[in-house]
């Protein structure tokens, strides 16, 4: 069993054992991230094994300090998937956007409306997770459904913890006052 | 902000619908080549393809010769100077004769006025059909349309096209060469001019041949 390690230098070295044990022990992992986004299978599929090449290529980049492996791979496919999603879809920015929602609510007030185990409210969020862009839908994938902290989903996503906090609360506020109107 | 928001409809919802995302239908393998592609290339062997291709582009930038009959040599030499050829005249084994009498030449009688002379074709001058020059012009033609016989002219040598560096050495040895002839020739036509304004009893002229090199 080879440690994170050994598979990157392996593969720094260009071995071709060290590239599929990588693929093989990451490739689920990536290819879930993916398909989130993506729901045809062949693209989703494409994007993992994209993911994986340029990986491989890049893999002097990599820089074990700064995040795990699958982190740096879940970056890489962030980036992909997002650049596969805009050149099939234009970016919509809609209307709730504008300053009419910029009114402040509190955290604790936004957990409690989130929070209400509502099946009604439950399905209506369906509905309002797959209207959002799909940077906020990443996001809050990674934050809800992946688990992960916010420091990692920075890294994946190359923004600023602290800037990325801020999107996640405007996020949140815009779905709290989606419902708000449809109730 | 590391605190986790439980948000327990928003991660319901986001499990919701991602209960229904398809598997992999068949597992994923590596597609073929990739291994070839993300090779690193060796840090030694970069230098190789960027000399190989200034080497390339050189090649490709450099005038390329081209073949030099030797039928016509004159025409291959660049003319690298004016020089002025001596007084035909001159005859150094002959005396000279300073004070030759003057003896103007026959007046010549125009056989038709100027203007009219201008303005008559060849064909018709002098009243007497086709001038001799007008004569031999289809005969000058023909010549020059007729293949010179094997046994008379040599057919024009080629010379190979020589390599891009070669060609210029031979080019400046050829640029040398026309000027060393042409300083030869500029030295004798001195020497001649100073010869003849002695005999004049002048000084001879300075000359300005050739002032560039």
């Amino acid at each position: 069993m080879q440690t994170e390690k050994q598979i990157v230098e392996s593969v720094r070295k260009g071995e071709r054992e060290g590239q599929d044990e990588m693929f093989r022990r990451f490739v689920n992992q990536v290819f879930c991230m993916i398909v989130k986004q993506v729901p045809d299978i062949m693209d989703a599929q494409e994007l993992t094994q994209d993911t994986f090449l340029k990986a491989f290529r890049h893999i002097d980049r990599y820089d074990a300090r700064q995040s795990s492996l699958s982190t740096w791979l879940c970056r890489i496919a962030y980036r992909l998937t997002l650049d596969f999603l805009k050149r099939r879809r234009p970016i919509v920015v809609s209307i709730e956007d504008s300053s009419v929602w910029q009114t402040d609510i509190s955290d604790e007030e936004l957990e409690a409306a989130l929070s209400t185990g509502n099946e009604q409210r439950i399905e209506k969020l369906q509905e309002l997770v797959q209207q959002l862009p799909n940077e906020e839908q990443m996001l809050l994938t990674l934050y809800y459904f992946d688990d992960l902290p916010l420091k990692e989903i920075a890294y994946i996503t190359d923004a600023d913890p602290k800037a990325l906090a801020v999107r996640l609360y405007r996020i949140r506020r815009k779905l709290y006052k989606k419902l708000k109107i449809e109730s | 902000m590391n605190e986790k928001f439980k948000d327990t409809d928003l991660r319901e919802a986001l499990r919701r619908n991602y209960a229904n995302v398809p598997e992999m239908r068949t597992p994923l393998q590596l597609p073929r080549g990739g291994e070839a592609k993300t090779r690193p290339m060796r840090r030694w062997l970069y230098p190789i393809p960027a000399i190989a291709a200034s080497i390339l582009i050189a090649f490709l930038l450099w005038p390329k010769g081209e073949t030099v009959p030797i039928a016509q040599p004159e025409t291959q030499q660049p003319v690298v100077a004016e020089v002025h050829e001596p007084h035909k005249s001159y005859e150094p084994h002959k005396s000279y004769e300073p004070h030759k009498s003057y003896e103007p030449r026959e007046s010549r009688q125009p056989q038709q006025p100027a203007a009219e002379a201008q303005n008559t074709p060849l064909a018709t001058r002098e009243g007497q059909g086709e001038s001799p020059l007008v004569e031999s012009l289809p005969l000058l033609a023909e010549a020059q349309n007729t293949p010179i016989p094997e046994e008379l002219g040599e057919s024009p040598v080629e010379l190979p096209v020589l390599p891009p560096d070669r060609q210029a050495l031979v080019d400046m040895f050829l640029a040398e060469e026309a000027l060393q002839v042409a300083y030869m020739q500029q030295e004798q036509t001195e020497e001649l001019r100073a010869f003849t304004a002695g005999l004049e009893g002048k000084e001879p002229e300075t000359s300005h041949l050739i002032t560039a090199f």
